[in-house]
């Protein structure tokens, strides 16, 4: 295994940690932390020790060891913060700090130096510096071990090379998430278990069973060259609530009968468990338990586990079955390594940088007019760009990352509702930007349980309306110029536009004479308040409507689209950016301004036709394209030329113009965010710096197109919802 | 089939190599950073084990556990509760969160995947 | 996961699914033993389980001595297989174990 990434990610934490201590104990100069700022103090220490120790710094854990007895203390309140102590941790910090350079670079420490700092550490915590505190050795709490000796308490030792281990379990074992199977399974990593005995007998009928609760016991041969306490600390967590009984190889029969005494179970069938186990022979356990009572009735030792009915022999090689199961290590797993995401993010700003660096080198080269060195600049541009798609790759992840926790939810939440419902996944493979692929889950999710619960009928409802019983919700994901559309679909009854118009009407939404085409009805479910369960389900009946999943795509540049058939059904469909960092953009100009349109909304540009001063659509090929004039939608001073052009651009299946003065052609484009001060400001969702040095606005295609093509119509840019 | 782990503690280094030696050892893990980050995680999947640091910002383990066990399907999830501080006290505010085993931090990573592998088959 | 029964007169079939755990185990208890008391003869099927604990083995040997009735253990996926062969039962229930070789690929990690 190789530690040296997470060794790296230690050494980063560290610093972090040790730079949080030294600020929490300096403002503690001036008084003394309290409440989570102790904690956060106390933290550092102990988290540097707990990973120190995984990486076997052992330097480093026995000092960190006693700073953080001590912070312990003053966290306690048994000991109080006075200036004096305060100097002594921010030393104790700095030797901390010097461990940790140690152990990253070589060299070594002032050993007095440390000594001194211990003494007068223990001094504070009032542990007499001749007792050192106990350096905790990295171990796991093994409870008690008795001794591995056993008492010679006469009689021959007896049985085989085996030890026996007699087992018998909490009732509650199982409930506290332990279980006596996977014990046994563990006990193969310490030996090899010859013979295993499952002790049936206090188990119920099964109809007075209470299946949380273990009943079964086992009797186990194990050939091992362990110790004792290592066969023992296989069932280090259940020890104190079980009857965990070990007997080494060639006990005394003493040691059985003792076993066999304390069990308080059927002397005789647990003697034959013994047998069976080839720990004792049964003329050993017949002459012990004769010795020790008299026998009064013969007793049959032939009861089997199950019993009544013929045992049949099994058909199964079981040792087929486990060489089949081969192992199957994830080559995949040693293939890729984790990389802090602020280091990314550090090097995908660097190379937007380097494409604007870039872009004016070719800028300068084109000026000067010289074709060698306009050749190489466009030759290192080319080389840039692909820098820059590489480094945008390094952040694209599955999708399927998402789509994977969704099977188990459906099947769940269908149960909930008494529906039966199948769950496809295609385009599980399509890849975004990790930060997005986090983000959005919740939307999603919400999607889905909208579909099962309100999408998917009844399957009395379905029958009745000619469908298989069994719905279906798919969850579907592909690229789309530029972007990652995402559908979440099912086969249910569709939107009930009648109803969802009605209710929008009720709830004041809109007026009711408003002429809205289906598409647009459709949208109203995307309206802040509004819900079309007429049962408040407690699966969607959680306040949160589908306006904030719309708003959560939005915050992600991305568009939330509903196409639904009455009858057959409803999609939702979310289109995202792939990434948020660098885009293509092609320029345009607005008298001195520049602005940036998103390439990939680009569907293509014409000439804006006479006639068409004042308009609001105009006529492209037979279609109604809505457009709107950049130069008053952002006040932009100046006359208009008597030449304009108009950028047609598409989002989320809409198109609409943007009529501007010029067109400059494409470039790229790293998006800087806009400061908070801009962050009111609707149709902009950044700016960029141009090859130039000069600033350019980024168009938010998404809200001007959602303007120009809003269904009340023309004037509508003024209150484009804020993302 | 392979099982699923969660781990949480605030320090990255930690989950990286218990999340690196789980993940060798073929199983699936999950990572988050503290009690909160962790109940965010629980989105419903299946989840075979937990292991939670005590002490941690926004969350701390002990109020984690308890939120966790209270959703019925992580009613029996197995909880390794890590501590550097092996006192009953805090062990027995683990007992009633729903907490029964405990490793002692520092831990070498085997020693986590032998913890692990006592109560995950 | 859960449990599905099949009625076939006196007989039935219940076909368990999922897991056969402690989180499951109640479910399942309750559905398998209202099935064999009211039915002579019932045949668990256990192809779809996907994972098996002591809980579940525990169901298993529970069922297996119900008196007077017939509870027959078929198909068992590869997940119960091995809790059969981890606690020695293989034999001992007297059901015929079949694998299958799909399933015995399929259960990865040991």
């Amino acid at each position: 295994m190789d530690l040296s990434q997470a060794l790296a990610t230690f050494f980063d934490e560290s610093r972090d940690l040790l730079a949080e201590m030294e600020r929490i104990l300096l403002r503690a100069e001036s008084g003394a932390p309290a409440g989570e700022e102790m904690n956060a103090l106390f933290r550092c220490a102990h988290t540097i020790k707990g990973s120190a120790g995984m990486f076997g710094l052992d330097p480093v854990v026995r000092f960190t060891h006693e700073v953080e007895t001590l912070l312990d203390r003053l966290r306690q309140g048994e000991l109080v913060f006075s200036p004096a102590l305060v100097g002594l941790l921010l030393e104790s910090r700095d030797h901390m700090a010097d461990l940790v350079a140690v152990a990253t670079d070589g060299g070594g420490v002032d050993a007095s130096v440390e000594s001194a700092l211990l003494e007068r550490l223990r001094a504070a915590v009032g542990v007499p510096a001749a007792t050192p505190a106990a350096a905790s050795v990295p171990a796991l709490v093994v409870a008690g071990a008795a001794e591995v000796e056993v008492e010679a308490s006469g009689g021959g030792p007896i049985g085989n090379d085996c030890w026996h281990l007699s087992l018998r379990f909490e009732r509650e074992v199982l409930q506290s998430g332990f279980d006596p199977l996977a014990m046994i399974h563990f006990l193969g990593s310490v030996g090899v278990v010859s013979h295993i005995e499952t002790v049936v007998d206090a188990l119920p009928d099964l109809a007075e069973l209470d299946a949380e609760l273990c009943y079964v016991g086992f009797e186990v041969a194990l050939k091992s060259g362990a110790s004792k306490a290592e066969i023992e600390s296989v069932f280090e967590f259940v020890l104190d609530q079980s009857r965990i009984t070990i007997l080494p190889p060639h006990s005394r029969m003493e040691d059985f009968m003792a076993l066999i005494e304390d069990s308080g179970e059927d002397k005789f069938r647990l003697g034959e468990l013994l047998v069976a186990c080839g720990s004792i022979t049964e003329n050993e356990l017949a002459r012990a338990l004769a010795v020790q009572q008299a026998v009064t009735a013969p007793l049959r030792l032939g009861e089997v586990l199950v019993g009544q009915g013929a045992v049949q022999p099994a058909v199964v090689d079981a040792a087929l079955a486990r060489q089949k199961k081969v192992e199957e290590r994830r080559s995949s797993e040693a293939k890729s390594m984790k990389i802090p995401a602020d280091r990314l993010d550090a090097l995908i700003d660097q190379v937007g940088e380097l494409v604007i660096a870039g872009a004016a080198t070719q800028l300068q080269a084109r000026r000067a007019n010289q074709r060698e060195l306009q050749e190489a600049a466009s030759n290192l541009l080319r080389l840039v760009e692909d820098v820059r798609d590489s480094a945008l790759r390094l952040r694209m992840t599955p999708i399927g990352e998402v789509f994977g926790r969704f099977p188990r939810v459906v099947r769940d939440v269908a149960r909930e509702l008494g529906k039966d419902i199948e769950l496809t996944i295609s385009g599980a493979d399509a890849e975004l930007d990790k930060s997005m692929v986090e983000k959005i889950g919740d939307p999603l999710m919400h999607l889905v349980r909208n579909a099962i619960d309100h999408g998917i009928e009844s399957p009395e409802q379905r029958t009745a309306a000619g469908k298989p019983a069994r719905g279906t919700v798919s969850l579907n994901a592909y690229h789309e110029s530029g972007s990652i559309v995402i559908e979440v679909a099912d086969d249910g009854g569709g939107l009930n536009a009648a109803r969802i118009l009605q209710k929008a009407v009720d709830k004041g939404l809109v007026s009711a004479e408003a002429n809205l085409s289906p598409a647009d009805i459709h949208r109203l479910i995307l309206e802040p308040g509004f819900s079309t369960a007429e049962q408040v389900t407690n699966l969607s009946g959680r306040g949160v409507g589908m306006d904030v999943v719309k708003s959560n795509v939005e915050a992600l540049r991305g568009t939330l689209d509903i196409d639904s058939a009455p009858g057959r059904g409803t999609t939702m469909r979310i289109c995202l950016p792939l990434t948020l960092a660098i885009i293509d953009g092609f320029q345009v100009g607005v008298g001195p301004a520049t602005f940036i349109v998103p390439l990939d909304t680009v569907v293509e540009c014409i000439e804006l036709p006479d006639g068409a001063a004042g308009a609001d659509y105009l006529n492209l090929r037979g279609e109604v394209l809505p457009f709107l004039r950049l130069r008053r939608v952002f006040a932009v001073a100046g006359d208009e030329p008597p030449r304009q052009n108009i950028v047609v651009v598409r989002f989320g299946g809409r198109k609409a113009g943007i009529a501007v003065d010029r067109l400059f052609g494409e470039c790229q484009t790293v998006i800087k965010p806009l400061g908070r001060l801009f962050a009111g400001v609707s149709g902009i969702s950044g700016s960029t710096i141009l090859g130039s040095g000069e600033v350019a606005l980024i168009l938010d295609v998404a809200q001007l197109v959602h303007g120009a093509a809003a269904p009340a119509g023309a004037k509508v840019l003024a209150h484009t919802p804020a993302a | 089939m392979s099982k699923t782990i969660m781990i949480v503690d605030d320090s990255a280094s930690l989950r990286q190599v218990v999340a690196l030696t789980l993940k060798g050892a073929g199983y699936e893990v999950i990572e988050a950073s503290d009690g909160r980050d962790a109940l965010d995680k629980l989105t419903g999947q299946k989840i075979h084990l937990v292991i939670s640091d005590v002490n941690m910002p926004h969350m701390d383990g002990l109020s984690f556990v308890r939120e966790m066990k209270k959703n019925v399907g992580y009613r029996f999830t197995p909880v390794i509760m890590l501590t550097t501080e092996a006192g009953e006290d805090k062990k027995l505010a683990g007992q009633d969160a729903g907490a029964k085993a405990w490793v002692v931090k520092p831990f070498q990573p085997q020693q986590m995947l032998a913890a692990v592998s006592k109560l995950v088959m | 996961m859960g449990m599905r029964i099949e009625e076939e007169g006196r007989s039935c079939r219940a076909i368990v699914d999922g897991d056969v755990t402690v989180a499951t185990a109640a479910e399942i208890q309750a559905a398998l033993s209202v099935a064999v008391r009211e039915h002579d003869e019932t045949e668990v099927d256990l192809a779809g389980v996907e994972e098996m604990d002591t809980a579940g083995l525990q169901i298993i040997l529970a069922a297996k001595r119900c008196a007077g009735k017939t509870v027959r253990f078929v198909n068992h996926s590869a997940a119960v297989l091995r809790v059969l062969e981890l606690a020695n039962l293989g034999q001992q229930l007297g059901d015929p174990l079949l694998i299958r070789a799909s399933d015995a690929a399929a259960d990865g990690r040991t």
